[in-house]
């Protein structure tokens, strides 16, 4: 098994331990999107395996909140409109999403589309509207998070921005009024993956702080390395 | 020389502009940048971004600037005057700026303030120049060069095109982009003061794609070796190709011939004397007194015994019962099912044997011939280069010439010709295949086992047998005259040799062994006459008591019968024993015949099967070698590496001013220039620097089990030979492996084609201007345009004719003057192989505030970051 393999397996047990074995019982089920920064200063991040990584730790968490509901993978560049990825689902989220970033040319900047064109789908879900989890792996904080921040559509909906920077990066960004975590992979001997399976406490806490609900549990988890939390300013 | 650039910028909306450095980062376009924004100020220290790599870390100022090799440091502060954006407060600025004053050291300081506004917009600012600063408006323009149609940036367009037009104007103001060592601002210390208008272009032109396409064919020697240059005489091609590779493996083994002599003197012993007349006497009282004592066996074994086959036979006893299978094929030369054993078998048989007759002896016959091997490359290269290398082994000269192969294959065969013609039934049936071009003992088995299966008829197996053969014979005839082929087949007539040699020592033993069945005839013979002359003896004892008792009744005469009687015994005895013993006689004959050849055969069996090994070794090794050394030759130069395959970076929403562009070229482009380059990378002995590569990045090809010979790049040789034990995988096979499975190590061309790139940019410019023909523009995949077209403009000191920025966002008496017309030109780049760079900025004249329309005497933007 790969790491990559292998961290998305350990993932879903730590998935399964926070939430238990069927999130859709305790009230987690909610719609997902996941959303990924398609500018050029990502990539580096993604030919050295750290977008693959952390999408496996989404896309583990993804397949456990989405129990009955819709996940939807889609790129965040520059246009107004976000386009929905076909054929997403827990499983195949991750390479979706790198393999259409593969074959997109890096943008300068990226837009963070509001809910009017964000790529709802018509929801499968009879008898209940399930809330909205969206997650927005990119390297920064954008210069226009205010969109991001003001495109839920419901109370119950959560905008989530995933940040892989260093800690020293962020203790100098300002943080948006939206759960944030960040992830801080530098480059070593050992790929992304592997430092998210071997530093002690690191998958459980990044899965944790993927689950929380809204900025009062705003935490910035760190992984690899560098460890460590920092709450939101 | 470092330069360090901070970019102060008000918390905001100009993040989109830090947002874009970013990704320009990322793509390796700009150089690092330190973003400040005023909350990372405090009263102690000031802290960054640092935007590197694409990557974000924060840092203080205070640990960057303290650097012993900074020169330069550029402070620029971004000055939107902009509806809706704050500005860093003035404090803050001089605060920043005192900050750096005190602690740059020896660096040199350029103070930029960096104005942003837009055609039509409202706001307005106080402090639009501050003395002792640059104080520069970027011009709110967009256009694809000086003197094409531009697109004023107007306020209604603010929040979609602020961050990359900011960030490509700074980019160029600043000198920030990759590969351009200087800005327009760099010793410009006359216009501080005053406010002037900056625009700037910038191009990227990549040729990953076409530096690819171009190695590729550079280096390619599949299609035929070029003649090298460089050499003080003319290099022509071998007439007679085969001549040479046996003239240079003649060279070979004149320094190396004693590696296939054997240790064994022959068998033939001193021609021993037959028994004669005495002995023969003495053989026959002997013969008698054993007949009186009615006890032949003990007779003929004392007789028997100092010609006795003992030893030998035991000798071979012991090695047929320490391992009969080896034995047989050794023997036999042959497998259990009948199949012809290879030299793999025979050698390995030979290895099992020696250790039953010698356990030390195969370790002892372990060979390291290093220099051997070091020879044979260096043979085989000089047939190919007609370098000069080891003296002994010259490139071969005739006439007034000297001469090289026209391929590498008739030197040094790689895997890639190896015999594969076997269809599926006749490869199980021959047990065989392929065979590799080097493999001399392998095509002589496949051509053995071909043979018996062409003798047995037609069958299911062999209706392709007489197409193969043809084909065989042709691959045969071809590669046995190559240099590997003459080298190989130097050491497979040595390894037979030893082969023969220790089968005729096990032969003698083995009939030795068989001796006792001839002594049991003999004793058999020698007992039946003992029969004989044991009746003969009664006859006569009886005769002589007669002759006595007839003597004493009175007739005298008969007393004779005493001595007649007797003697009449003896004489028929010998008579008797003339005929029946003479077997006893040719035994002993025979014997003293076989002794000296089995005393000299189990004195010599060890040393025998000891150079079977030996030579079993050095044939081994020579596969080995031959397997680097083909796919060294196949590919010399390794395929191309990573980076060399990188795609061309391309990024999409840049302001027109920016265009990165990947290289495309034509074929007959591509023709031309390989011929040049060629010239540049075949001199003559150009394969040692690929050997040499090749052998230094052997270490980290091996892996774990080659980690300690990192000490230096020959002891791979010696190491990799000297593990050649049998039984277990050496390092030279590991390694030849990992060659033909993998192909040369890229290294071994990167140094070189650097060079090529590094001339390519410079002294061969011209090949690579030639080489340049369009450009897919990153704007529009798909199209291409002539390369000239994409960077039109971008080379000129002199601003064109009447050439001036967008006059928009200044008053009509600055319109009046032509304020906006351009001044200066400032030009630079790189040329990074066939990749350029080239970047252009333009300054007008200084003028005062009063000149913009931005310019307000009495502050309205209250509001400070």
């Amino acid at each position: 098994m790969s790491f990559s393999g292998a961290l998305s397996a350990a993932a879903r047990e730590v998935v399964a331990d926070i939430l238990g074995s069927d999130a859709s019982d305790l009230g987690h089920a909610q719609n997902v999107i996941v959303a990924l920064d398609s500018s050029a200063s990502l990539q580096p991040r993604i030919a050295e395996g750290a977008v693959r990584a952390v999408l496996d730790v989404i896309a583990a968490v993804a397949e456990r909140l989405g129990t009955g509901c819709e996940i939807i993978g889609t790129l965040a560049g520059t246009g107004t409109v976000l386009t929905r990825l076909p054929g997403v689902t827990a499983l195949t989220l991750v390479d979706t999403l790198l393999d259409a970033a593969s074959h997109q040319q890096p943008t300068t900047g990226f837009r963070i589309a509001t809910r009017d064109v964000m790529p709802y789908a018509p929801l499968s879900n009879v008898g209940r509207t399930p809330a909205t989890r969206t997650y927005l792996v990119t390297d920064t904080v954008p210069s226009n998070v205010a969109e991001f921040t003001a495109s839920a559509g419901s109370p119950h909906d959560t905008q989530h921005l995933v940040v892989l920077t260093s800690q020293s990066a962020w203790s100098l960004l300002r943080p948006p009024a939206v759960p944030c975590t960040v992830v801080d992979i530098q480059p070593g001997p050992l790929s992304p993956a592997e430092h998210l399976l071997h530093a002690p406490g690191a998958l459980r806490d990044l899965i944790v702080s993927l689950l929380s609900r809204g900025p009062a549990e705003v935490a910035a988890e760190s992984a690899g390395p560098r460890t460590g939390r920092r709450a939101a300013r | 020389m470092t330069t360090l650039t901070l970019v102060l910028a008000p918390t905001g909306p100009l993040d989109s502009v830090r947002d874009a450095l970013q990704d320009w980062s990322g793509a390796g376009l700009i150089d690092r940048v330190l973003w400040i924004e005023p909350h990372m100020i405090t009263r102690s220290d000031v802290s960054a971004l640092s935007i590197e790599n694409g990557r974000l870390e924060g840092i203080t100022l205070e640990r960057v600037l303290g650097g012993a090799d900074l020169t330069r440091v550029y402070l620029t502060v971004l000055v939107p005057v902009l509806a809706g954006h704050r500005v860093v407060h003035p404090e803050v600025e001089r605060y920043v700026a005192e900050y750096v004053e005190a602690t740059r050291y020896d660096a040199a300081a350029t103070y930029v303030r960096a104005i942003i506004t837009r055609v039509g917009e409202r706001a307005t600012s106080d402090v639009l120049a501050v003395d002792g600063w640059h104080n520069i408006v970027l011009s709110p323009e967009d256009s694809t060069g000086p003197g094409m149609g531009a697109t004023e940036l107007r306020s209604s367009t603010v929040s979609p095109t602020l961050g990359a037009h900011t960030a490509a104007g700074l980019a160029g103001l600043l000198g920030l982009w990759t590969d351009v060592a200087t800005g327009p601002l760099d010793g410009d210390d006359g216009a501080v003061g005053g406010i002037r208008l900056a625009r700037s272009y910038y191009r990227h032109l990549g040729a990953h794609g076409v530096e690819t396409q171009l190695r590729s064919r550079v280096y390619d020697v599949s299609g035929g070796v070029p003649l090298p240059s460089g050499a003080s005489l003319p290099v022509e091609y071998f007439n007679r190709p085969a001549e040479a590779a046996q003239a240079m493996s003649d060279r070979l083994w004149a320094r190396h011939g004693s590696v296939l002599s054997t240790s064994t003197p022959h068998t033939r012993a001193d021609t021993p004397s037959p028994v004669g007349g005495g002995e023969r006497w003495r053989l026959f009282g002997g013969f008698l007194a054993s007949a009186l004592r009615n006890s032949v066996r003990p007779w003929v074994a004392r007789a028997y015994q100092p010609v006795s086959a003992e030893p030998a036979a035991m000798m071979h006893s012991h090695l047929v019962n320490a391992d009969p299978a080896s034995y047989a094929v050794l023997t036999n030369g042959t497998l259990g099912g009948g199949l012809a054993a290879s030299w793999a078998d025979t050698r390995h048989a030979a290895g099992s044997l020696l250790a039953a007759c010698d356990p030390g002896g195969e370790a002892s016959a372990t060979d390291p011939t290093v220099s051997l091997w070091r020879d044979y490359a260096s043979g085989g290269f000089t047939l190919i280069d007609a370098g000069e290398r080891e003296v002994g082994l010259p490139p071969i000269q005739e006439g007034a010439s000297l001469r090289v192969v026209t391929e590498t294959n008739l030197a040094l065969p790689g895997d890639g010709v190896s015999f594969q013609g076997l269809s599926q039934p006749l490869a199980e049936t021959l047990g065989m295949r392929s065979v590799a071009p080097y493999d001399v003992l392998a095509t002589r088995q496949l051509d053995a086992r071909l043979g018996v299966v062409e003798r047995r008829g037609a069958s299911a197996a062999n209706s392709d047998t007489a197409l193969v053969r043809r084909y065989f014979d042709e691959w045969r005839s071809y590669y046995a005259a190559t240099y590997a082929g003459q080298v190989g087949g130097r050491i497979g007539d040595a390894y037979q040799r030893a082969l023969t040699g220790a089968r005729e020592h096990l032969a003698v033993l083995r009939t030795a062994s068989g001796g006792h069945v001839e002594l049991r005839e003999v004793i058999d013979t020698q007992q039946g006459l003992l029969r004989w002359v044991q009746i003969g003896a009664g006859v006569t004892l009886v005769l002589m008591i007669l002759s006595v008792w007839f003597g004493v009744q009175g007739t005298p005469l008969a007393l004779g019968g005493v001595v007649l009687f007797p003697l009449a015994w003896l004489g028929t005895c010998s008579l008797i024993y003339a005929r029946g013993g003479r077997g006893l006689v040719d035994l002993i004959n025979s014997r003293r015949v076989s002794v000296g050849k089995e005393g000299a055969a189990r004195q010599h069996v060890a040393a025998a099967l000891a150079d079977v090994c030996r030579l079993g070794i050095v044939y081994e090794q020579f596969l080995a070698w031959s397997r680097i050394l083909g796919s060294v030759t196949d590919a010399p130069f390794g395929t191309p590496s990573r980076r060399a395959e990188a795609p061309e970076t391309m990024v999409s929403d840049l302001p027109l001013s920016m265009r990165l562009g990947a290289a495309q070229t034509g074929e007959d482009q591509l023709a031309a220039a390989v011929v040049p380059l060629r010239g540049e990378v075949f001199e003559t002995g150009w394969l040692s620097e690929c050997w040499a590569a090749i052998v230094a990045a052997a270490p980290e090809r091996l892996g774990v089990r080659a980690a300690d010979l990192a000490t230096g790049p020959q002891t791979i040789l010696g190491a990799a030979a000297a593990a050649g034990r049998p039984g277990e995988e050496s390092l030279l096979s590991v390694w030849a492996e990992a060659l033909a499975s993998s192909g040369v190590d890229a290294s071994a061309g990167d140094e070189q084609w650097q060079r090529i790139l590094d001339a390519l940019g410079g002294r061969l410019s011209d090949v690579s201007d030639g080489l340049l023909g369009s450009v897919i523009d990153s704007r529009q995949l798909g199209v291409t345009v002539a390369s000239d077209t994409f960077l039109r403009g971008l080379d000129s000191l002199q601003p064109l004719p009447n050439d001036r920025m967008s006059d928009g966002i200044m008053t009509e008496g600055a319109r009046a003057v032509q304020l906006a017309r351009v001044d200066r030109s400032h030009v630079d780049g790189s040329r990074r192989g066939l990749s350029r760079v080239m970047s252009l900025s333009q300054l007008t004249v200084p003028f005062g505030p009063v000149g913009l329309v931005a310019h307000h005497a009495t502050p309205v933007l209250g509001q400070h970051s």
